[in-house]
C-alpha cells in the first residue's frame, strides 16, 4: 500500500518536531553548534569525494540480493542515488534546522514505501562511515585531534540522522497499519479474525451490529457459537479447506444473540506467515435474508410475468384461430346468399349484403394480424448468429413487385453479422421498407438503409423520402390497428409498425421514428452486438 | 366431363360442422365431374367408414378423403396418421382442409404424410374455387393408386 503526496507530506508535518523537541533532541545526542560548525568545515574538505561516496553507497546497495528484489524498480534504484548524493551534500552543509530535519523524515517515509528496511539504512550508515572516515584521516593527516573532532562531528550528525528517518520509517509503518484496521474496522461487512483453532481474536463493529454480542464476549470464544444449529459438517469442512491454504466462500447459516437464524454470504480466508504457514483466519460475512428475499421475490414475479405473457399471447393466438371458423360461416353464406338471390333482391338488400361482406373480409384481415402478432412472442425462431444482409435481400426480394411497380431505388450499407431471428427479422426489414414505399410522395421512393456502430449497439435506420408523419402520431404508429389515414387512401389494417416493434422488443433493440411531413421519414431501430464483438469492444 | 377414374368419383369428406358441409357440397354441385360425396361428422366415423365397419359395411373406397383438422371424438392429425399407417388404406390420398394457418399444424400434417394441405378461404368464391382446384388436381390430373389395377 502506498501513500500519495498530499497524504505523505500531511505525515511529514504531523510528526514535525518544534524547536525545543529539536533541540532536546539534539542534546539527548549531544550534538552541538560546534559540531555543526565542524561538519561545516569539513564539508570543504570533502567536498570532491562526493561523487565517489554516492557511487560506493549505491555500489554497496545493489550488492545485495534481497534489497534488489525490494527496489524493483529502476525508478527506485536511481532515485536512492540521487537522495543519497543530496544527502552527501546536506549532511556537511551546517545547517541541522528544520528544512534539514524535514528532508530525513521525508527520507524516511521513502524508505518505508519502497520497503527499505531499517537493518539497512543502519547498514549503509556504518558502510559510510567506516569508507568515509579512513578518507578523512588521509585528508587531516596526522592531526589527531582534529581527527577525532571530526569523527565525533559526524558520527552524531549519523546517529542524529538515523534517529529521525528510522522514527519517520515507523511512524509511516504505523500509519499504514492505523489505515488498514480504520478499514477493517469500518467495513460494512462483519470481518472476524481468528486463530487456527477457531478462537476469535478481533471482530469489527459489523460483527457487533449483525450478531448482537459484544465483541468482549465474542473474543476468545470459538468462532463456532456464531453458527447456526444445522451448520457444523458445513463448518468443518471450510475450516479443514481454509486450514489447507484455501479459500472458502459460500452461504452459511448462522445464529444471533437472542437465536434467530439468519443467512449470510461468508467468504473465509487463511492469513500466511512469510514461511507459508497458516497463522490466522479471517472470516468476512454479511447477513444476506433481505438480498436473498428480494431475489427471490423478484425471481417470482418475472416468472408471474412470464406466464401471464405467454398466457396472453396464447389466448390472443387461440382466440384468433377459433374467430375465424365463424367469421368464414358469415362470410361465405352471405356471399352464398347473394349468388343464389341476386335477382330476387332489392337493391337495398344487395347494399346490405355487401357492407355485411365487406365487414367479413375486414375482420378477418383483423384476426390474421392478430396471429402474426401472437405468434412473434410463441412462435419465434431461435436467436442466433446470422447475416443480416441475409434478411435484407429477402426482404426486399419480397418487395419486389412494390419495388418495381413505384420505380423505388434502394440503396444500402453493408450489414453487420448479428444474433437474431432471420425470418423476422426479414419481417422487420420488409415492413419498414415496405412503409417507405406505399407512404410515397408525388416522386419515386428513395430508400437507404443504414447500419451502423453507436455505444455497444448496432442502429440500423430506414430513411425515405415519402409523405411523412407528423410528430403528433409518433407514439401512435407502433400501436396496433392504429391507423393514420382512411382506407381508401392508403389500405391496410395498422398492423405493420406494432409487428416491428415487437420484433425489435424481443431482439432486445429499441425502434423509434424521426420524421417531417412532406419531406420523408427515417425509421430507426436498435439491435444489440453480438456477444463476441461486445467483448472486443470492451464492454 | 370424365373423370381418369372413368366413374363417378368418391369423396369421403371428415367434417363436423354442417356450413362447411353444405359449402362443400355447393362447390361440387357446380362441379363437371361426376362425383359423390360421403360425409362423416368425426373422426371415429371416419376410419369406420374407410375400413367399412358396422354401418359402412357397403360404403365405396373413396378416392380421395377431404379431412378437417379439428373433429370430435378423434381429431385429424389421429385420423391421418391412423390412415397414414394402415396398409390398407395409406394409399388413399388426404387433403387437409382446415381453417387453422398455424405453421405447426402444415408441418405436423405433412409430417404424418398428408397428400397436401389446404387452409379454407374467407371468401365464397375462393372457397369454390379451391375446393373446384382440388377436385380438378386429383380427379383429372394425377394418377391415383385407385387406378391402377392391383
Amino acid at each position: 500500500m502506498l501513500l500519495h503526496q498530499p497524504k505523505v507530506d500531511a505525515l511529514i508535518d504531523g510528526m514535525t518536531p518544534n524547536a525545543a523537541e529539536i533541540q532536546a533532541r539534539k542534546d539527548f545526542i549531544a550534538f552541538t553548534e560546534r559540531d555543526a560548525q565542524l561538519l561545516k568545515e569539513l564539508g570543504t574538505l570533502v567536498a570532491p569525494l562526493e561523487s565517489a561516496s554516492a557511487e560506493f553507497l549505491h555500489q554497496h546497495l545493489v550488492a545485495y540480493p534481497a534489497l534488489n528484489n525490494s527496489l524493483s524498480q529502476q525508478e527506485d534504484i536511481s532515485k536512492l542515488q540521487q537522495s543519497l548524493q543530496e544527502y552527501f551534500q546536506q549532511s556537511f552543509a551546517g545547517e541541522y534546522g528544520l528544512d534539514y530535519i524535514k528532508k530525513r523524515l521525508r527520507a524516511g517515509v521513502a524508505y518505508q514505501q519502497i520497503g527499505l528496511e531499517p537493518r539497512w539504512q543502519l547498514g549503509v550508515y556504518s558502510q559510510y562511515l567506516s569508507w568515509l572516515l579512513p578518507e578523512i584521516m588521509r585528508l587531516v593527516g596526522h592531526d589527531a585531534e582534529r581527527f577525532l573532532a571530526y569523527s565525533q562531528a559526524i558520527t552524531k550528525v549519523a546517529l542524529f540522522d538515523s534517529e529521525l528517518s528510522l522514527s519517520a520509517y515507523f511512524h509511516a509503518d504505523h500509519e499504514m497499519l492505523r489505515l488498514l484496521a480504520q478499514v477493517y474496522e469500518s467495513n460494512l461487512e462483519a470481518v472476524i479474525i481468528a486463530d487456527i483453532d477457531g478462537n476469535m481474536l478481533h471482530a469489527n463493529k459489523s460483527v457487533v451490529k449483525i450478531t448482537g454480542f459484544t465483541s468482549e464476549v465474542l473474543v476468545g470464544t470459538t468462532i463456532q457459537n456464531l453458527l447456526a444449529e444445522l451448520e457444523p459438517d458445513l463448518f468443518k469442512g471450510l475450516w479443514t479447506t481454509v486450514l489447507d491454504g484455501g479459500q472458502w466462500q459460500g452461504e452459511i447459516w448462522l445464529k444471533k444473540k437472542e437465536g434467530a437464524e439468519y443467512l449470510a454470504w461468508m467468504n473465509v480466508n487463511a492469513v500466511k506467515d512469510t514461511r507459508g504457514k497458516v497463522t490466522q483466519v479471517i472470516a468476512e460475512f454479511s447477513d444476506i435474508t433481505v438480498f436473498k428475499q428480494t431475489q427471490e421475490a423478484l425471481a417470482e414475479r418475472t416468472e408471474e410475468l412470464a406466464n401471464s405473457n405467454r398466457e396472453l399471447e396464447q389466448f390472443a393466438y387461440v382466440a384468433s384461430h377459433d374467430l375465424q371458423e365463424p367469421l368464414r360461416m358469415v362470410a361465405s353464406y352471405t356471399q352464398l346468399l347473394a349468388r343464389r338471390y341476386k335477382d330476387k333482391l332489392d337493391d337495398d338488400a344487395n347494399e346490405f349484403i355487401g357492407y355485411a361482406v365487406d365487414g367479413a373480409t375486414r375482420m378477418q384481415a383483423l384476426i390474421i394480424d392478430l396471429l402474426t402478432m401472437s405468434r412473434i412472442g410463441t412462435h419465434g425462431k431461435k436467436i442466433e448468429m446470422c447475416e443480416t444482409s441475409v434478411a435484407l435481400e429477402r426482404a426486399l426480394s419480397n418487395l419486389r413487385l412494390a419495388i418495381e411497380e413505384s420505380g423505388a431505388v434502394v440503396t444500402r450499407d453493408p450489414m453487420p453479422r448479428l444474433e437474431a431471428d432471420v425470418s423476422q427479422l426479414t419481417q422487420l426489414f420488409q415492413n419498414l421498407i415496405g412503409n417507405g414505399i406505399k407512404f410515397r410522395g408525388e416522386t419515386s421512393p428513395v430508400i437507404h438503409i443504414g447500419a451502423e456502430k453507436k455505444q455497444g449497439e448496432w442502429l440500423f435506420s430506414i430513411r425515405d423520402n415519402g409523405i411523412g408523419i407528423s410528430p403528433d402520431f409518433f407514439d401512435r404508429i407502433f400501436i396496433i390497428f392504429q391507423r393514420l389515414h382512411g382506407k381508401h387512401e392508403y389500405p391496410g389494417t395498422g398492423i405493420g409498425l406494432a409487428v416491428c416493434k415487437k420484433i425489435v422488443e424481443r431482439h432486445g433493440g429499441k425502434i423509434w421514428i424521426a420524421s417531417e411531413v412532406g419531406k420523408g421519414t427515417i425509421f430507426y431501430f436498435t439491435l444489440p452486438m453480438s456477444h463476441g464483438e461486445r467483448k472486443h469492444h470492451g464492454e | 366431363m370424365e373423370s381418369e377414374v372413368g366413374r363417378q368419383v368418391e369423396f369421403l369428406l371428415a367434417e363436423d360442422k354442417p356450413g362447411d358441409v353444405r359449402l362443400t357440397q355447393e362447390a361440387l354441385r357446380e362441379s363437371k365431374i361426376s362425383n359423390n360425396l360421403n360425409v362423416v361428422k368425426d373422426g371415429v366415423e371416419a376410419l369406420a367408414f374407410l375400413r367399412k365397419e358396422g354401418q359402412y359395411a357397403n360404403a365405396p373406397t373413396p378416392d380421395v378423403v377431404l379431412l378437417d383438422l379439428n373433429l370430435p371424438k378423434k381429431d385429424g392429425r389421429e385420423v391421418l396418421a391412423e390412415i397414414k399407417t394402415d396398409p390398407l388404406l395409406k394409399r388413399i390420398p388426404v387433403v387437409i382442409v382446415t381453417s387453422s394457418e398455424a405453421e405447426q399444424d402444415i408441418l405436423k400434417t405433412y409430417d404424418l404424410h398428408a397428400n397436401c394441405y389446404v387452409s379454407k378461404p374467407v371468401d365464397l368464391d375462393q372457397f369454390i374455387k379451391v375446393i373446384q382446384a382440388i377436385e380438378s388436381f386429383w380427379l383429372t390430373i394425377v394418377k391415383l393408386p385407385s387406378d391402377v389395377k392391383d
